[in-house]
């Protein structure tokens, strides 16, 4: 019998969108279709569904709701649809045919950029190899393209996958979703009430082991309202199932005029809610200030990417989220969702930090123990706001892309007592390394062998000194090459200074006092409410003061 | 007042004037696109996004969300005249051209130098007036089934071909008949269940219920006779998590217990309605056993009611707890102890239908269905959505009628009556407000107007006829679309709702009138306008 224990992925907003399409984009390029002698290590049923369409062919999509505003995104017919639609052809002659006069109203057409054009023609040509193109080989620069994430949305999804809110618009500046009490709000509307909450129970019910629910959304605008909603909705409909929540914050989105402590304010109402529901929460970002602007954000040593970019940075936090959740994700072991929140969240902490490493600045023909020796500490870079990963009391480790035959160099003569000469995986070498090195008391490690496939639409913002392959050359890599691949470190670490991330967010957004805060949400939310939500903030962030009974 | 406008005072009649200037050209603007669809026949609209996803339409409010529409006073308008619609479900359209046609009216007048606050106190009159009029117009009484039907195939000629339309009438009265009960009408009774399917455009009532989802075990049956439906929302789903927590303090020998305990615990669930199943069905008795439940049903539960020759269905949605008691009959439950065979209902059949990935569970022949499905098939997801709409509209207007105890003669039957005793009802006012109850009688002509334009036949003779025949007092005249002439709608079966031919005469004097105070626009807000 089948026991995978299937997940539901749920996203909120327009970043949360962003960072979702590279994740399925990197998802469906670490799919191999030929037949390996080795298992694939990633159970990608976890996440994915099978189907049939109505022509009886077998479809494999993820299994996820999303939600943006109108034209947030579009589905153009030959890269993103077709998966479920039936021949349109006769259809419409059948229009033509019908007795009624008919008008049509086009909307100015969606130009296709260079990588659909070619995914296009792949397809057209798959058996014609004169003509063939390799979009794996082929460097492109989509920079300039990709204005929203339907731009680089490469994975096909299931009809009933995207939710469109008509009550506002994207980008419109007439009828801004901004505000945390906006989201609270369209909960009530027809889509979200009905439609997205019977698409969410046909997933739950093709599941036989369901364990729980990835959600992210976007934090700095009225997303995280709409996303509180829908977690309230999960407590009460999909009880006991594990929660692991992703607020995401893109330095884009804040606007720098007089409401600029709005994002603050939406973040604190955010977090709050989160705590009470979510079993854990990692909140994600490449910019070091979160809700507020700041001049510094992510440096990572051989990745030169835009952080005005979200197509840059949303691929970094995508990276992360596809390596820190391998550990359940794995078709050995038995880890859970539900081990793993229990593992990093002792002591109502359920806010943890996330880090990361990409590439890993390995060097080609190295190895692990020489790598591990000659590092930098800590290994990895937060990517939670204001705050660090130091000073854990639990925390969760995934390494990959680095195999068993690349932990030491053939010349090493091995030390019978040193135990580092004498691991069997990268894990164990890693976590005897991080055993020496970082006092945190309960460390899990996780190896994996496959790297991420960081093939187009994955942009290119690896320095030049990173080979094909992903690691460090001292040759620089040729112009008309891409990394398609590359191994990486991501963990999740429950921190002391997730007390600074809170302080500093409740200081930020007390700032704004009444009156103003009325204005801010027309009305919606209450003052008094409000300044108990901050104050929970404050009880919250005590959680993290006392570490010595651990 | 701001400097300027001291310093000039021209300058703040001349910013009002300019503004004024703007609303109107809106209000024209959005009133040229929607002008074709109205009444049976307009013409359709087929919308083509940027990514060529199709939305076929020749409803107001449908258009009205899905159009790009950039202009401020336009989607305020927009926004407004949708609001309408959510509470009753029509009349859009005639909203959206009667707020142009004031306009256009007053713009005329204002140039001659009447001031706007002149006008829209004279609409208000006029409004009034038209309110009492609608009164004496309506036909009134409990609408009998064959007057329902009227409602249905009037509305829904307005939105889909008229073979389709009459069709889908006959069982949208059939619908609603089949939920209503004495203390009302809950539309959420009738459930819209979609198919897409390769070949056939068909709508159906099924007086039972249609679940989108079938059983997850194969040998389970696929089709029972004479079904007890147990209806319960109880998890039979063995949750690890809950052991887990605490994870720390344990050992993995308490651990293993505990586990073991709670799959136990499950077991026991299932095991009482097995119980239930054993003695309510008797072997021999021809009886079989439904369970439909809310919460998950792992396999091994399932298992154990396969072995049964239970139907176990899990994750049913919320609301068809209580659409299947309403049904079948029996009650939902939260527990599964202490079971009695009181809680259960009654089908005559249960059988499963699968189509492409998709699996849907028929509870048919039930004893007095008090709510009921409509399916509906078609081989694209536009057409699917183009009869949904159509079917709520249908829904709703024979609601309507039964909930108002009475219907309006249509065809533009009450805009003629309207204009002609509004043009008496003129003559008693005093002062330059009648200009505005001028303005309001010929506003309302836009509506036999554009029947008549959109069927192909002159405006100008339309109204001239029905004008003439109106004098005569034969009772409500309007627009045949067929032949041109004069109809009686009461005879020809063409009615529409009171109560949205109420709104929409409330809505478009409030609206037109906040366009026209420009001034005090900004003041009135959106709030004031849903009214
Ligand atoms: N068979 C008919 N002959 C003449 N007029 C008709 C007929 N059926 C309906 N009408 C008229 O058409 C008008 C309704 O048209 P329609 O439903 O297209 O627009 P609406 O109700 O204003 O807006 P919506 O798009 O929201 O439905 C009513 O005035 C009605 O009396
Ligand atoms: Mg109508």
């Amino acid at each position: 019998m089948n026991s995978t224990r299937e997940i539901i992925t749920l996203q909120f907003g327009h970043y949360s969108n962003f960072i979702g399409t590279h994740f399925w984009n990197l998802q469906e390029a670490s799919f191999t279709y030929e037949e390996n002698n080795k298992p694939l290590e990633i159970c990608h049923d976890v996440l994915y569904r099978e189907g049939v369409n109505l022509k009886g062919e077998v479809t494999y999509t993820p299994r996820m709701l999303c939600v943006d505003l109108k034209n947030g995104f579009y589905q153009l017919p030959d890269v993103h649809r077709g998966l479920y639609d039936l021949n349109c052809s006769n259809l419409d002659e059948e229009i033509l045919n019908s007795s009624t006069k008919i008008q049509t109203i086009q909307e100015e057409k969606i130009p296709s950029n260079e990588f659909f054009s070619d995914l296009v023609k792949q397809e057209l040509l798959i058996d014609d190899d004169s003509e063939k193109i390799n979009i794996a080989e082929k460097v492109y620069n989509l920079d300039n393209d990709v204005k929203i994430w339907s731009d680089f949305l490469k994975a096909r999804f299931h009809p009933r996958t995207i939710t469109s809110i008509d009550e506002y618009k994207h980008n419109d500046s007439s009828n801004v979703f901004n505000n945390f009490a906006q989201g609270l709000g369209l909960w009530d509307s027809y889509i979200m009430k009905e439609t997205w909450t019977d698409n969410l129970r046909l997933y739950a019910e093709e599941c036989d082991y369901l364990q729980g629910f990835h959600i992210s959304m976007d934090s700095l605008n009225g997303f995280g309202g709409l996303a509180c909603k829908a977690l309230e909705y999960l407590k009460d409909e999909y009880s006991n199932k594990t929660i692991i929540a992703m607020p995401v914050l893109s330095d884009n989105y804040i606007l720098e005029d007089e409401n600029s402590e709005l994002q603050a304010v939406n973040t604190s109402l955010l977090f709050s809610s989160l705590f009470e529901h979510s079993t854990m929460f990692v909140p994600l970002t490449t910019s070091s200030g979160g809700w507020i602007k700041s001049q510094s954000h992510l440096n990572l040593d051989y990745l030169s990417y835009k952080n005005n970019l979200d197509y840059h940075s949303s691929a970094i936090l995508a990276s992360a989220i596809d390596t820190f959740t391998l550990g359940y994700r794995s078709r050995f072991g038995n880890d859970s969702m539900q081990t793993m929140c229990t593992r990093l969240t002792p002591l109502g902490r359920k806010a943890v930090s996330a880090s990361i490493q990409l590439p890993l600045g390995f060097e080609s023909k190295s190895n692990l123990l020489d790598y591990l020796q000659n590092s930098t500490l800590p290994l990895w870079k937060p990517i939670s706001p204001q705050c660090t990963t130091e000073m854990s009391v639990a925390q969760t480790i995934v390494l990959r892309g680095i195999t068993e035959n690349m932990l030491y160099s053939n010349n090493l003569i091995r030390d019978s007592k040193n135990p580092s000469h004498h691991c069997t995986s990268p894990s164990d070498l890693l976590k005897l390394f991080l055993s020496f090195c970082d006092h945190v008391r309960m460390t899990e490690v996780h190896s994996f062998d496959s790297s991420l496939e960081t093939i187009a639409p994955f942009p290119n913002i690896f320095s030049q000194s990173i080979n094909q392959h992903g690691f460090v050359e001292s040759s620089s890599r040729s112009s008309t090459s891409v990394v398609a691949k590359c191994a990486a470190i991501s963990g999740l670490h429950n921190s002391n200074s997730m007390r600074d991330m809170f302080i500093a967010l409740k200081n930020d957004s007390s700032k704004v006092k009444g009156s103003k805060l009325s204005h801010m949400f027309n009305y919606d939310i209450d003052v008094m409410d409000y300044k108990e939500t901050l104050e929970n903030l404050l009880v919250l962030s005590d959680n993290y003061l006392i570490n010595d009974c651990l | 007042m701001s400097a300027i406008s001291l310093l000039n005072p021209k300058a703040e009649f001349a910013r009002a004037a300019q503004a004024l200037a703007v609303n109107i050209s809106a209000a024209r603007g959005i009133q040229d696109v929607m002008k074709t669809n109205l009444g049976p026949k307009g013409t359709m609209k087929m919308l083509v996004s940027g990514a060529g996803e199709i939305k076929i339409t020749k409803d107001g409010n449908v258009l009205l969300h899905e159009m790009q529409i950039q202009h401020p006073t336009a989607s305020l308008i927009a926004r407004a005249s949708t609001a309408m619609d959510d509470a009753t479900g029509d009349g859009t359209t005639s909203t959206v051209l009667i707020i142009g046609e004031l306009l256009k009216q007053a713009e005329n007048l204002i140039s001659e130098g009447v001031h706007p606050r002149v006008l829209t106190e004279g609409m208000i009159k006029a409004r009034d007036k038209a309110l009492e009029l609608l009164e004496k117009i309506k036909v009134e009484g409990k609408p009998d089934r064959q007057r329902l039907y009227d409602v249905a195939t009037t509305s829904l000629r307005t939105k889909v071909d008229r073979k389709l339309a009459d069709q889908m009438a006959d069982i949208c009265v059939d619908a609603v008949l089949n939920v209503q009960r004495e203390d009302g009408i809950d539309l959420h009774m009738v459930e819209l269940m979609e198919m897409q399917h390769k070949t056939s455009t068909a709508t159906t009532l099924v007086r039972g219920l249609v679940l989108d989802h079938g059983s997850r075990h194969p040998d389970m049956p696929r089709k029972v006779e004479n079904a007890f439906i147990l209806t319960c929302n109880v998890s039979m789903e063995y949750e690890k998590s809950e052991v887990n927590s605490g994870f720390f303090y344990k050992t993995a020998e308490e651990r293993e217990k505990l586990a073991i305990a709670e799959r136990d615990f499950i077991e026991q669930r299932v095991k009482k309605v097995i119980e239930l199943k054993r003695k309510v069905c008797p072997p021999g008795s021809g009886k079989s056993f439904v369970v439909i439940n809310q919460k998950g049903i792992d396999p091994y539960s399932l298992d154990m009611l396969a072995k049964e020759g239970i139907i176990g269905l899990r994750r049913a949605k919320r609301r068809n707890m209580e659409r299947l008691s309403l049904a079948c009959g029996g009650s939902a439950v939260n527990s599964v102890d202490d079971l009695t065979e009181d809680v259960l209902g009654y089908a005559g059949s249960v059988y499963e239908y699968v189509l492409g990935e998709n699996k849907y569970t028929f509870v048919e022949d039930c004893k007095n269905p008090l709510s009921v499905t409509i399916l509906i098939k078609a081989p694209n997801k536009y057409t699917l959505a183009q009869i949904k709409d159509a079917i709520h509209d249908g829904l709703r207007a024979i609601k309507n009628s039964i909930d108002d105890g009475a219907v309006v003669p249509g065809a533009g039957a009450f805009e003629i009556y309207a204009w002609q005793e509004l043009q008496k009802y003129k003559d008693e006012i005093k002062g330059k407000s009648r200009l505005g109850i001028q303005a309001y009688a010929e506003a309302l002509l836009i509506i036999p107007k554009t029947i008549s334009t959109n069927s192909g036949f002159d405006a100008q003779d339309m109204i001239v006829k029905l004008q003439e025949e109106c004098r005569e007092n034969v009772g409500p005249v309007g627009v045949n679309v067929d032949s041109g002439e004069v109809l009686q709608p009461v005879d020809a079966g063409i009615f529409d709702n009171y109560c949205v031919k109420k709104q929409i005469l409330n809505s478009c004097t409030i609206i037109a009138s906040n366009l026209l105070l420009v001034d005090e626009i900004m003041r009135a807000g959106m709030s004031s306008l849903k009214g």
